[in-house]
């Protein structure tokens, strides 16, 4: 195992991937990472960007990854998943509902039966079921808890 | 540049310890991952502890003292005699919770003199440790995982170790929070935190549940956000999923 060693160099560029993780930039993983991972890995940004899309990292998907390179990737994946995850705090997802629907589901989340809903949204509760049977559809769930984490869950995951 | 190289040993271990997060099991750090950071950092003592600092207590700490394996927890009753509790704003320990940098890996050394530390632990204000290093993981505004690892006596620790346990923090919060999940009813909650969420599942506000309960809406708050960090969640449903699962087919 093990079998590498990692040089001054080495170290500093990847003390430096971990630093840019800690700030949030206008992209998912922003510019400044990806920079400083191409230093790590000796490589372009193209194919960096493309281990790292579309969220989460994936390790052994660019080719001429080395173990070591892999290793490293290993050892970064949850710094770049937290940096995502601060991204997405600052940039909630847009999700295909309507306001109506976002309206209704931000009630669920908050725990409120269908009939609680009707009642703070002066619909009747049928129509409270119509618009959630539609939200499930958009989003191919099959559950309010899933339809839930589907448009809140990754935000609040971090 | 930051003036040091890991050579091959180094990497070796390190590989090690981030294997020994893939299996979630009894306990929430590895044994082995402990022992391993125990052996990477050099330390006479190590632990990993869940800090709540309101009400202040240590909900479990898992440590390596000298080779040997110790796990305790405290209640918020008992921490009121914990001198560590008694010290604690004063003391370096609240270095995150008073600046909000839960960034840095910290040094006793940072902070203090040698000559200063010694005062203090003979004071019995500080543990009878020359060096101490400190990495914080924050769970939630009042609660945290703190990494703490020391040496009697010789040398401090050096940067090298600061990298260390700067690359491994997500690792281990990451494994954490898996842990959290695959232990959760009677593992980590009460009957009166299982109670209340029971009662979320099925779709009652706070004020309802604290109606049905006999309890204050800032009571059923209170425990809920027990629960939360217990699971390491973030919201009521996501509460709900980590015990019941998911409700759908």
């Amino acid at each position: 195992m093990g079998g590498f060693t990692l040089s001054e160099q080495d170290v500093a560029a990847i003390q430096a991937v971990v630093d840019r993780c800690r700030e949030v930039g206008e992209e998912p993983i922003s510019s400044a990472v990806l920079e400083a991972l191409c230093e790590v890995l000796e490589t372009d940004p193209v194919s960096v960007a493309g281990l790292c899309a579309p969220a989460g990292l994936r390790s052994g998907s660019a080719s001429g990854l080395t173990d070591r390179d892999r290793f490293i990737l290993t050892l970064l994946r949850p710094h770049l998943a937290d940096h995502h995850a601060r991204w997405l705090r600052t940039h909630p997802p847009t999700v295909p509902l309507t306001r109506r629907q976002l309206a209704v589901l931000d009630l669920v989340r908050d725990g409120y039966t269908n009939d609680q809903i009707g009642r703070r949204l002066n619909l009747s509760e049928g129509t409270v079921r119509t618009h959630l049977n539609h939200v499930y559809e958009r989003l191919g769930v099959a559950s309010r808890t899933a339809a839930v984490s589907a448009v809140y869950g990754s935000a609040e995951a971090g | 540049m930051v003036g040091f190289t890991l050579a091959e040993q180094e990497t070796a271990r390190l590989r090690e310890i981030v294997d020994g997060f893939r299996d979630v099991g009894e306990e929430p750090i590895p044994w082995s991952v402990l022992e391993g950071l125990s052996g990477l950092l050099h330390t006479d003592d190590i632990s990993l502890g869940g800090y709540c600092i309101v009400p202040a207590h240590v909900w479990f700490i898992n440590g390596i003292e000298r080779g040997e394996r110790c796990a305790d927890t405290e209640t918020p009753e008992q921490a009121l005699s914990n001198p560590f509790w008694q010290h604690y704003w004063q003391a370096t320990c609240s270095y995150p919770d008073r600046t909000g940098d839960f960034d840095s890996v910290t040094l006793e050394s940072d902070f203090l003199s040698l000559r200063e530390i010694r005062r203090l632990s003979r004071a019995g204000e500080t543990a009878p440790f020359d060096r101490e290093i400190m990495a914080p993981l924050r769970l939630s505004p009042t609660h945290q995982l703190r990494v703490v690892g020391w040496r009697t006596t010789g040398s401090d620790f050096t940067d090298r170790d600061r990298f260390y346990l700067t690359l491994l923090r997500p690792h281990i919060q990451d494994h954490y929070r898996r842990w959290a999940r695959a232990h959760p009813p009677s593992a980590g909650l009460t009957r009166r935190q299982l109670a209340v969420l029971s009662l979320v599942r099925d779709g009652f506000t706070n004020h309802q549940i604290g109606r049905r309960l006999d309890l204050s809406e800032g009571t059923v708050r209170t425990h809920l956000n027990h629960v939360y960090e217990r699971l390491g969640v973030a919201s009521r449903t996501a509460a709900v999923t980590a015990v019941y699962g998911n409700a759908g087919p």
